[in-house]
């Protein structure tokens, strides 16, 4: 039975009471000075606005019945704290890496090993290039800058500074790298062609290994030993984290964080380092030695193309054919040309970056979300059926069906935000769990940004406005005088 | 009880009720799915690896000076064993759940270098004699190497010794006749060197054994008898029960004192190769625990909301029941029989809707199918939870005075 009492209302509102004895009830209805015009003629009251007011009454509602509207937000922030630390994952880990160049840049393949080195039914060639094709591709400068490169190790000899000798990651790469996936550099720049061809021993190294090696201070010029031998040291990144990490990928390094330095790879060959990732020999045996790697059919380089147009990305797909073709005729390839040219977002699709793990809880966690939502909807219900009366009264007075609509759905509204908030907490509650529980890969990408902050109230607004129409409909049909009469 | 009275009293406040069902039905799909997928990550994680964990470690370095030699690894292994509490210890070139590892197609005819002339792809250890003995395998078959079968050579390339060893599993997928023992087999890295089966261990897992449920990739290995002295090396140490923490350093401090330009990695115990490379699929499952549990959790608070509304709302029935001389049993009976009524009907929609979520996600993402008994029993489990959480508000129903409820409506 709804009952609306004087004491809910502020003192301080200067409050008019009007009672009315309907049935046997006693029903005492505040009325603020800005009522009067909704109940009666309809012109606008100073002060509040219409919005003020219907908040004001839900928030007087919530207080009449805390267990209930408690029980609504708390659903709500389940099911929006889930199913946002579930989708956040899924957004970080399917979102374009690079979206200024994601479609000019290009993963190149070569089917060196033909349908032998696959399972029947298989026909997606080698993620990776030989050490051969590279350097053809390489020395034909078909695209307007490609890089091929691989990750080797290294051992930092600091010279004298006390500091112990670390193993760091670096990758050993083309002149290109640096402009081809705009990487930002703080000091100095990548090598050139020139340095490239003369085998000059130069290092670009990582923001943080600077930091670590030389306390952040510009390095350019400065000498370092690597496995051993100087390095001169001509560039510094900047900070630089595409997630994923799109480049390389195929190695199962995704989510982790980048090389700590970066030196040219024609060097690395002579130096003879073999790559501190996968060696693919399903095209053929790799040999003992580094010569007989050099030679083989192993894949392990990893091969990218900036094609800017797609009169460029045609080009390149019928030089890349004409290439396996001339294989064919020399008789290294005993099938047709099968060569692939994917951009980056096909590519992170073709290599299934995305876990299906990720995928499932974003699954799991939405179904989560609809179960929250049918639930706040029973309890909104159940609230405005029991507010009825309430409702049969404000009609009475001569609130019209809109006005009854406008306050359920403001209501809901109000719960909704209030569920999206307290949702938002456990939001980031559920991502530092995520964080915590799962290893670097997948904690790293588990953080929360700006627009995934204001997805999450929104979120939970929307969903409970949009759940509220049902209840607020309801509200709105019911019948003045059947409830005041039966109560 | 009669169960008509309830219907018809269902009838006035359908939307409640389909409320109630279709939240039932929601949260029966998607718990006992998500159990299920609970269940298939704790088996994966339960395998063993086929080694003595508990008292295994492994210890990698890199040399900063020189190339390494073969005398030198020797002298490694020598100090190694020497410090107390050590049992036994072997170099490798990869371990258990590492993640890692050398992996190479297997043909029982030479020259079989195509994955499609190979009968499977095995994971490949080059350890020598000493890896039975450090790793604590059991042979199930056959003999452990000698030593004069170890030669020298590289990881991941030929050319390969005469004699190696075997998984079970391996020997089941080569050999299903069970007679494994003395036969020849080729691996990939050198097609045409024949390599006679020597023993048979009765499980050792692979490197990448962490990732997949497929027993081709978890469970086929060969042992080789190589040795591999370069920059780069990788041991494997068994000490005896409860000296681990303390062996640890002593190890390395005896390699130390054998040369010390060199860079050493982390510790690995196995426990904690374990631990961590079954990380992804425990917190996994943690993860969707919780998420089942919150579900749940919620679905009770929704049935608990809706009922008391219920109670609420027949107040005067209530009263009217009760000045006609119905027990506060049968009141309280009332509210449970119409929540079974409810929770009964969610159940039967949940079960296909489950069977539904779960054939689509056993095409989509290759979970198990889901056993229809264990529906039913996570049927039964809501049901019961159903009718604690009605218990509640049916008896402050109980609870309601005859004369109160008449009066006041």
């Amino acid at each position: 039975m709804a009952k609306l009492s004087a004491d809910s209302a502020s003192p301080a509102s200067k409050a008019r009471c009007i009672t009315l004895a309907v049935i046997g009830t006693t029903y005492a209805v505040t009325l603020t000075g800005e009522d009067v015009p909704y109940l009666g003629s309809g012109t606008k009251g100073e002060g509040d606005s219409m919005g003020q007011y219907y908040f004001r009454l839900a928030l007087i509602s919530f207080r009449r019945n805390p267990v209930l509207t408690g029980l609504m937000v708390l659903a709500i922030a389940f099911g929006v704290a889930m199913t946002m630390t579930a989708f956040t994952i899924l957004f970080v880990m399917a979102r374009d890496p690079i979206p200024q160049k994601s479609g000019q840049l290009f993963a190149v393949q070569i089917d060196n090993g033909g349908p032998r080195s696959r399972k029947a039914g298989d026909d997606e060639p080698a993620t990776q290039l030989t050490y051969r094709d590279a350097m053809a591709l390489l020395a034909s400068h078909a695209a307007i800058r490609q890089v091929a490169m691989h990750q080797v190790s290294l051992t930092v000899a600091p010279d004298d500074r006390g500091l112990k000798p670390f193993s760091i990651a670096a990758r050993a790469t083309s002149p290109d790298f640096f402009a081809m996936f705009d990487v930002p550099m703080l000091y100095g720049q990548g090598w050139n062609v020139a340095d490239d061809t003369n085998g000059a021993a130069v290092v670009v190294l990582s923001r943080a290994l600077n930091e670590r090696l030389f306390g952040g201070a510009n390095s350019i010029g400065k000498d370092l030993r690597l496995n051993g031998d100087a390095y001169r040291v001509i560039g510094v990144t900047d900070a630089w984290d595409p997630k994923p990490r799109f480049y390389d990928v195929i190695n199962g390094q995704d989510f982790e964080t980048g090389e700590d330095a970066y030196l040219p790879l024609t060097l690395t060959i002579g130096k003879q380092m073999s790559t501190s990732e996968y060696e693919f020999c399903d095209a053929g045996p790799r040999g003992e030695d580094f010569d007989d790697l050099i030679r083989s059919e192993c894949v392990w380089l990893q091969y990218w193309a900036e094609l800017p147009t797609a009169a460029d990305v045609v080009a390149y797909r019928n030089f890349l054919t004409n290439y396996a073709r001339d294989q064919q005729q020399s008789g290294r390839f005993t099938w047709a040309p099968n060569a692939r040219l994917r951009n980056v977002r096909d590519w992170l699709v073709a290599q299934k970056i995305v876990p299906d793990d990720v995928r499932l809880s974003a699954i799991v966690a939405f179904s989560f979300f609809m179960v929250c939502l049918v639930c706040a909807l029973g309890l909104m219900l159940a609230k405005s059926l029991e507010r009825a009366g309430e409702y049969g009264l404000r009609r009475a007075l001569g609130a019209s069906g809109r006005h009854i609509f406008t306050q359920a759905i403001v209501e809901s509204g109000v719960v909704g935000l209030l569920g999206g908030l307290f949702g938002l907490g456990l939001t980031l509650a559920g991502l530092w769990a995520m964080r915590a529980l799962f290893p670097d890969g997948m904690g790293r990408v588990a953080n929360m940004d700006t627009s995934l902050f204001a997805t999450t109230v929104a979120l939970a607004a929307t969903a409970t406005l949009f759940a509220g129409l049902y209840p607020a409909w309801r509200a709105m049909r019911v019948a003045p005088a059947l409830q005041l009469k039966v109560g | 009880m009669q169960v008509i009275p309830i219907l018809a009293a269902l009838k006035r406040s359908k939307t409640g009720a389909v409320l109630v069902v279709i939240q039932v039905a929601l949260t029966l799909a998607i718990v006992s799915n998500v159990i299920s997928i609970i269940g298939e990550r704790t088996a994966l994680i339960l395998r063993p690896t086929g080694t003595d964990e508990q008292h295994l470690f492994a210890l990698g370095y890199r040399l900063t000076q020189g190339e390494g030699s073969l005398p030198e690894l020797k002298t490694d292994l020598a100090r190694i064993r020497a410090v107390p509490d050590v049992v036994d210890a072997v170099a490798a070139n990869t371990y258990p759940l590492r993640g890692t590892g050398w992996t190479e197609g297997v043909s029982l005819q030479p020259g079989a270098s195509s994955v499609r002339e190979q009968i499977a792809q095995t994971a490949v250890y080059a350890m020598d004699h000493h890896a039975v003995g450090t790793l604590g395998l059991t042979l199930a078959e056959g003999r452990n190497f000698t030593p004069e079968e170890t030669m020298e050579g590289h990881f991941n390339a030929g050319p390969m010794p005469a004699a190696a060893m075997i998984s079970k599993a391996l020997a089941q997928r080569l050999f299903p006749a069970g007679d494994a023992l003395g036969k020849t087999i080729f691996l990939t890295s050198d097609v045409s060197k024949p390599m006679t089966v020597v023993g048979v261990v009765a499980r050792l897992q692979t490197a990448e054994a962490a990732g997949t449920i497929d027993p081709s990739t978890s469970e086929y290995s060969v042992i080789v008898p190589i040795v591999s002295a370069g920059q780069f090396g990788l041991f494997v140490v068994r000490v005896k029960p409860g000296v681990l923490e303390a062996t640890m350093p002593a190890v390395r401090e005896a390699l130390v004192k054998v040369n010390p330009q060199r860079i050493f990695g982390k510790f690995r115990p196995f426990d904690e190769v374990r631990s961590s490379a079954y990380r992804k699929d425990r917190s996994m499952a943690i993860a969707l625990g919780v998420v089942c549990g919150v579900l749940v959790l919620v679905t009770a608070l929704g049935i608990v909301g809706l009922t008391s509304f219920w109670v609420a709302r027949r107040k005067r029935q209530i009263g009217i029941r009760r000045a006609l001389g119905a027990t506060r049993m049968a009141i309280v009976r009332y509210f449970l029989v119409e929540n079974a009524v409810l929770c009964l009907s969610g159940v039967l929609f949940g079960v296909i809707l489950a069977q539904g979520l779960n054939v689509w996600l056993w095409s989509h993402y290759g979970v198990s199918r889901l056993p229809v008994g264990e529906v039913w029993l996570c049927g039964l489990v809501v049901v019961l939870l159903g009718q604690c959480a009605a218990t509640v508000p049916a008896l402050r129903a109980s609870r309601v005075a005859p004369t109160q409820a008449l009066r006041s409506v």
